[in-house]
């Protein structure tokens, strides 16, 4: 038990791999959140575990959640982060116009600025996270993003084929992972987060497959069944069915209606079937939908905006704009 | 999705027998790979060197340790490589397993019957971090490689202060710096007349990392240090032209400190390990047969004792690994395998006490050949030690200020 530092207080979620309860330390009386392992006596410390307290150890940025303390008793290991008050999907839920879950136009560029730096630091410290998705970025009252569950996290650069393609859920999945890439890189993240962007536009999932088959179709039909031509070599990756249904590639706006142009740029270069061809994080930031906030000439800090209750949050919303 | 966990395995082996038939597929996806880390070569090294400064064994406090020697270090690392290679287990997880094991014994004092027990929870450590699940060995199988030495709640106490004694950080990263100055050969080896092939260098240098890591070598410098300098012999052993990253007198001292890692017991012959000269060393040799390096395939070279004319240092040493006669394999191992046999083990060689100047351990010099070798030891040590600090800005700024 926590018994001594941190008082345990209620139950925020629980996972395949841990439970997560929201604690207190009882010096500060700061709010923490508790990530709660049972540890197998055969298996000893799950290596999900080791990776990601090791890399979460090097990783010190505003936009990537922090891990203060890891205590580790004999049949339990909790992990004690940083108190973030909800992540994207609860906020997504509840908020945006008429509870669509579609947020504001600002408030998505925001977010996405902070979700780029936080990738970038990441594959800077050569990490890749492996499961972006709403439900694993999380936002405190100050508007502030970070990045959190770095379960499935590893750190890349040597080429091999050990990488396991059971990764990301499914509907954050690249294609080129669904193929049967291992060997994926930094590309795999930015996929998933040209899913967030787009869902964080709708309020709704992009491709919300619901197998490796139906989520490839889902993507297809969207981007366009790739060929040899669209995508020299795509032919060769395991997955590949020469018997694919074939769909031309969609006008993103009809799905996102209204989008700004410049988001839309971004977008599509996210969300490029080839991973070589997929922008990098670094590319993204520099991207100018957010000239705003990287033009040196008003350098204001990165406009963060409230992400309380959804009246707050409207009330804020419109005294912003 | 409603797999069993067979089935996974089933389609795992049917796409790595794809993989295996189509080349060119793993080419598309390695020059996807190396596109992605030429973007990010650049912070990641500097990302390695940060973390290597931090996260590094401290050798003033392992010769404090009461019990342990630097013979019983050598001893446990040819245990452990041995059981690497038994798994197929990466390279990257032999260096993490050293990494983590120097540095836990800089931080707390390791008896000598638990000696073994540390080094097979950093393997287990390290092999589940960089290893994918099926290739981690269960701790059943540990319990026997040690001859049900320790019991399964030892490993578990073990494996847990291990793991709050290094701070939970595993960042042990040789293969990958190794990989990101290798690949900063590509450009100069296409412009070479005699270029070498990126994968025998590769191969050449984790050996002699691999070598390193049992002297003192990998407890004095850092992995940077030693995957430059492998590079740089490397090089020499594949007969570049190129010119190496290295300005030639540095060149020169980091070969010699190289070949003054190479710990004594693997140059008299009677107590190299099996491990070293035939499973690992011996094979791998044979693998970069095709290159330059290959100057063994002459039956009468192997059996000419080392450094007769104008021999390079680099023929002495690796023909001191071929010429050794083979041992029965069995027998060794199994006794290495009994822990007891550490604490009977010959009495440790002699450490040099002032450990600040990097001295090596000085070995027991009983043939001609190897008094001379190792007359280098000082003065490339102090040569090295007064161009250490320039030589690591210049490993960093060397790739990437052209």
């Amino acid at each position: 038990m926590s018994s001594s530092q941190f008082q345990q207080l209620e139950k925020l979620g629980e996972g395949t791999y841990a439970t997560v309860y929201k604690g207190r330390n009882r010096g500060t009386g700061q709010l923490v959140a508790m990530k709660e392992i049972s540890l197998d006596s055969e298996e000893g410390t799950p290596s999900t575990a080791i990776r990601e307290i090791s890399l979460m150890k090097e990783l010190k940025h505003e936009n990537v959640v922090t891990l203060y303390d890891v205590i580790h008793t004999e049949n339990k290991l909790t992990l004690v982060f940083e108190y973030m008050d909800q992540d994207l999907k609860q906020y997504m839920d509840s908020s945006g116009y008429n509870n669509s879950g579609a947020l504001d136009p600002q408030i998505v560029k925001s977010l996405m600025f902070q979700l780029l730096r936080g990738i970038m630091f990441c594959h800077d410290n050569r990490v890749l996270h492996r499961d972006l998705k709403p439900q694993n970025l999380l936002l405190n009252n100050k508007g502030e993003l970070k990045l959190g569950d770095f379960g499935l996290a590893r750190a890349f650069g040597i080429p091999v084929n050990t990488f396991s393609n059971e990764v990301v859920t499914l509907w954050y999945r690249a294609p080129d992972v669904l193929m049967g890439s291992r060997n994926y890189s930094t590309s795999i993240d930015m996929w998933s987060a040209g899913c967030i962007l787009a869902e964080m536009f709708t309020g709704k999932p992009l491709f919300p497959g619901n197998s490796n088959d139906d989520q490839l179709l889902k993507i297809f039909r969207i981007m366009g069944t790739p060929n040899e031509r669209t995508w020299p070599g795509v032919s060769q990756y395991p997955n590949f069915k020469n018997n694919f249904n074939v769909f031309i590639p969609q006008d993103l706006r009809s799905i996102i209606p209204g989008i700004d142009p410049l988001a839309l740029n971004l977008l599509q270069g996210l969300l490029q079937m080839r991973p070589e061809a997929r922008i990098s994080a670094r590319q993204a930031l520099q991207h100018p939908w957010f000239n705003e906030f990287t033009n040196p000439l008003n350098s204001q800090p990165i406009p963060t905006h409230s992400v309380g209750s959804q009246q707050q949050q409207q009330q804020q919303a419109q005294a912003q704009f | 999705m409603s797999t069993s966990p067979d089935q996974y395995q089933a389609k795992r082996e049917r796409i790595s027998d794809l993989k295996s038939n189509d080349l060119s597929l793993v080419g598309m996806e390695l020059r996807s790979h190396s596109n992605t880390m030429e973007e990010y070569s650049k912070s990641i090294l500097y990302c390695h060197l940060e973390l290597e400064n931090i996260y590094k064994p401290l050798p003033a406090l392992i010769s404090q340790q009461p019990e342990i020697k630097a013979k019983m270090r050598y001893l446990v690392i040819d245990y452990l490589l041995d059981i690497i290679n038994k798994y197929q287990l990466s390279h990257e997880t032999f260096f993490t397993t050293i990494n983590i094991m120097d540095r836990y014994s800089s931080v707390r004092i390791v008896r000598k019957n638990q000696y073994q027990l540390v080094g097979l929870c950093c393997l287990w450590i390290s092999s589940k971090y960089h290893e994918k699940k099926s290739k981690i060995p269960p701790l059943d199988h540990l319990i026997k490689l040690c001859c049900n030495c320790y019991n399964k709640k030892l490993f578990l106490e073990m494996e847990k202060h291990v793991l709050s004694s290094i701070d939970w950080c595993l960042s042990s990263n040789l293969e990958n710096l190794l990989d990101l100055i290798i690949s900063k050969q590509e450009q100069q080896q296409k412009q070479s007349s005699s270029p070498v092939d990126l994968s025998d260098l590769k191969e050449c240098c984790i050996y002699m990392c691999s070598l390193a890591q049992f002297g003192k070598i990998s407890l004095h410098h850092k992995a940077s240090i030693v995957a430059c300098a492998s590079l740089s012999l490397s090089l020499k052993a594949l007969n570049s032209n190129t010119t190496s990253l290295l300005n030639n007198n540095l060149e020169v001292s980091l070969v010699r400190l190289l070949f003054n890692a190479v710990p004594s017991s693997m140059v008299t012959k009677s107590k190299t390990p099996a491990v070293l000269k035939l499973k690992t060393f011996y094979k791998e040799l044979m693998m970069i047969s095709s290159s330059p390096l290959n100057r063994i395939d002459n039956n009468e070279q192997l059996l000419t004792p080392p450094g007769s004319s104008k021999s390079s240092v680099i023929d002495a040493g690796i023909n001191n690994y071929i010429v050794i006669p083979t041992t029965p394999l069995a027998n060794e191992i199994s006794s290495i395998n009994d822990p007891a046999h550490i604490s009977i083990y010959p009495s440790p060689v002699d450490i040099n006490t002032n450990n600040d100047s990097g001295n090596p351990i000085t070995p027991p010099q009983s043939e001609s050949s190897i008094k001379r070798k190792f007359e280098y030891e000082d003065e490339s040590f102090n040569e090295y030690n007064s161009v250490s600090k320039r030589f690591h800005y210049d490993s960093t700024e060397f790739f990437y200020e052209n």
